[in-house]
């Protein structure tokens, strides 16, 4: 403990860490592993807030933008601010709902400070439940549906679901080689639709193979993300995802035109 | 169409729908315990838009019904297990989101670009349309998701 933080005698704060600096760094982990695995701004915002009574802070200001948290804690007439840019990993349910199970124990009393950072680190190592090949025929799967819903005939989806799949898989390796994003998107757009056009040698719907194969790409959470910030007045956080979601629709519109053009279909 | 035609159809867009659903989840690492309930309320979600439509709603009011129905039944089983109401409504939610009509929004920005503006204003106003159609969609897809959790914390909080 430093100069400015002399002992205190309120006796919610008989549990607190050493500093405010430490209690700064768990507010941050704690922010940015709901951030990167797809929660909303006011989602994160409200979480940080839950958690100031139990580090014994008396305000905590946050601004959670689509990949950055800037955070300020004050107790008494002290002030600590961390900026911390959260890397997005990508959706993860899980992570999601065992963080929020934690900050409920948190909130009970039930987890120290220090055991939370613990669990927390856990968290943050956890495994998928799927292995990787379940999860790359789940995409086939789910797109050979959606070519389906739009009238394809079973070939259209037998097609769709393979290219569907590959193209996860590939999303999956660049990802893990940290290309940028929109190169992610036109490569892995460009590869399911020039597998999808396939279709144009079995089945008599192939636009429908084209339109379903690229829906693994659609910013599904971002976009509901984007819109649930806009509307509880996020409204940058909201826009900076709109704008990224855009982008994607961009690199998807661009792989697909390409293999329109090289098949000659019109959808 | 017939009574029965349009259920056997609606039935079928809902099993699909149920499928599609499944797999978003498992890649969104959705626990194994919500699996069934997320399939069930994404065919049932998405089952109940091409109904509404069929009654002579528009796409985009259909889409706040079918949210309203995922976000009732997210709550509902939210309540029950404890967890946040994301868990249940972010898988059934991707099939109602409007991936073609915003793509068809883009891609016909984009083939605009390339013609002389007197062959580019059709294809600008097919762009248009699509792009409005889409944007309205997701806002109301993600209104009517979040809406029942709200009124619910807030009656609670009432009591």
């Amino acid at each position: 403990m430093n100069a400015l933080d002399p002992p205190v005698d309120s006796p919610s704060t008989t549990s607190e860490p050493a500093s405010l600096s430490d209690m700064v760094d768990l507010l941050v982990q704690t922010g940015s592993l709901l951030l990167q695995h797809g929660a909303d701004a006011g989602r994160v915002e409200s979480s940080l807030q839950q958690m100031a009574p139990g580090l014994g802070i008396d305000r905590i200001d946050a601004i959670v933008m689509s990949k950055t948290i800037l955070l300020t804690a004050t107790r008494r007439d002290v002030h600590h601010t961390r900026v911390a840019r959260v890397p997005i990993v990508g959706v993860n349910m899980n992570s999601l709902n065992e963080v929020e199970q934690l900050l409920g124990l948190f909130r009970q009393g039930r987890a120290t400070p220090e055991q939370m950072a613990a669990i927390l680190d856990r968290i943050a190592a956890l495994p998928h439940h799927y292995p990787r090949g379940m999860t790359v025929a789940a995409v086939g799967l789910a797109c050979a549906a959606f070519c389906r819903l739009f009238g394809g005939d079973w070939a259209a989806v037998a097609v769709t679901g393979g290219a569907a799949a590959v193209a996860a898989w590939v999303r999956m390796e660049l990802n893990r080689r940290q290309v940028n994003y929109f190169l992610v998107v036109l490569i892995t757009g460009l590869v399911a639709s020039l597998l999808a056009g396939n279709a144009l040698w079995f089945s008599q719907t192939p636009q429908s193979a084209l339109t379903a194969a690229v829906l693994l790409l659609v910013p599904g959470v971002p976009l509901i993300n984007a819109s649930v910030d806009i509307l509880r007045g996020h409204i940058s956080a909201g826009l900076a995802r709109a704008t990224a979601s855009l982008v994607v629709f961009l690199g998807i519109a661009l792989g697909l035109g390409f293999a329109l053009r090289l098949f000659q279909v019109r959808l | 169409m017939s009574g029965v035609e349009l259920a056997v159809s609606l039935a079928q867009k809902g099993c699909w729908a149920a499928v599609a659903t499944l797999g978003f989840s498992i890649l969104f690492n959705v626990p194994k315990y919500a699996l069934p309930y997320c399939a069930l309320i994404g065919g049932f979600g998405y089952a109940l838009r091409p109904a509404l439509m069929s009654g002579g709603l528009g796409m985009v009011s259909a889409t706040l019904g079918a949210a309203l129905l995922v976000g009732v039944l997210a709550t509902i089983l939210a309540r029950r297990h404890e967890v946040s109401g994301t868990l249940f409504a972010v898988g059934p939610a991707i099939p109602l989101v409007p991936g073609s009509y915003a793509y068809k929004a883009v891609m016909g920005i984009v083939m605009a670009a390339e013609l002389p503006p007197e062959r580019s204003a059709e294809l600008l106003l097919v762009a248009f349309d699509s792009g409005i159609k889409a944007a309205l969609t997701i806002l109301f897809l993600s209104f009517g998701i979040a809406l029942p959790d709200l009124l619910w914390s807030a009656l609670r909080r009432g009591d």
